[in-house]
């Protein structure tokens, strides 16, 4: 059961275009934020709560501006996770199937 | 004890740019199941005319067995909010259905281990891990495209990274709008063919 507060806050979030200015974003605005995607100086999530709904629409701005998708470098956070899922899938690979 | 991989649950952006770049194949290489929860099908069977939709859709077809599209809560509550807002947003919705399946798998099978496929942006920059159930870990497209390259799998990550983002430039030009209902019942219909009794046929 979904309570009433829950779908008002929804709702409130779904209203919005911009979290942070409240307006739509321009195509200029689009292209920075490819770029500083690209760049790995912003991520995926943030690029989502500031107005893009579709990894698509991502892929085609990069597309669009000869970029492409950015590849995680072995920092941040989660390395030790990585690393781990990494050693997984190795073993998985060299498994007789 | 040696840990072994017994699952991949993927995210709904991984499945687009591997879908977009004709990569699908690489979820399948490691031999292990592939679940896609069924808020991250959504996500990506929205906009089924959109580039990359349409090979995901028909790849998990082709691969039913290997690849299953999994019922969550996240989605039937998703399901409850558009039926009072037609145009609310999915954001985040995905990586909570991700987890919610992983979850529910791990408690199901104490020897799973599993890997929940992510964005690489994100999985660097934000600390979700510790949020991921116990003897599950994460992973990014970038890793496991390396990994494939690293085996000989693949010939190149940057190839298939190129590729869909090359193919991405052509995506508005292909951008047909679709109802979602269209896309809504298409996954019912995925939902309810796993739902047949196996061996039948």
């Amino acid at each position: 059961m979904i309570s009433a507060n829950r779908v008002v806050a929804y709702q409130k979030a779904e209203n919005s275009e911009s979290f942070e200015t409240g307006l739509p974003m321009t195509e200029s605005d689009k292209d920075t934020m490819i770029r500083q995607y690209a760049a790995g100086e912003i991520t995926w999530r943030t690029m989502r709560e500031r107005g893009f709904d579709s990894y698509l629409d991502v892929l085609a701005g990069l597309g669009e501006l000869g970029l492409r998708p950015p590849v995680a470098p072995m920092d941040g956070p989660n390395v030790a996770a990585r690393r781990r899922a990494r050693a997984l899938i190795r073993e998985a690979l060299k498994a007789p199937k | 004890m040696t840990q072994r991989l017994g699952l991949i649950v993927t995210d709904a952006s991984p499945l687009i740019t591997l879908g977009a770049a004709h990569a699908l194949a690489c979820l399948i290489m490691p031999g292990v199941p592939v679940f896609v929860p069924d808020m991250v099908y959504a996500e990506v069977a929205r906009d089924m005319t959109k580039l990359g939709a349409a090979e995901v859709v028909d790849w998990i077809r082709m691969h039913l067995g290997q690849v299953e599209i999994v019922p969550t809560e996240v989605y039937a509550e998703y399901e409850a909010l558009l039926a009072i807002n037609p145009n609310i947003r999915s954001k985040g919705r995905g990586e909570q259905a991700a987890l919610e399946v992983l979850a529910y798998a791990v408690a199901a099978d104490a020897d799973l281990h599993a890997v929940l496929l992510f964005e690489d942006s994100d999985i660097r920059g934000r600390e979700f891990v510790r949020v991921l159930p116990e003897r599950v870990t994460a992973l990014s497209t970038g890793d496991l495209l390396h990994e494939l390259e690293a085996a000989g799998r693949i010939q190149s990550s940057d190839q298939i990274l190129d590729e869909a983002a090359a193919r991405g430039r052509n995506v508005e030009k292909q951008r047909q709008a679709i109802g979602g209902e269209s896309a809504r019942a298409m996954l019912r219909e995925q939902l309810l063919r796993l739902d047949e009794p196996k061996g039948g046929r």
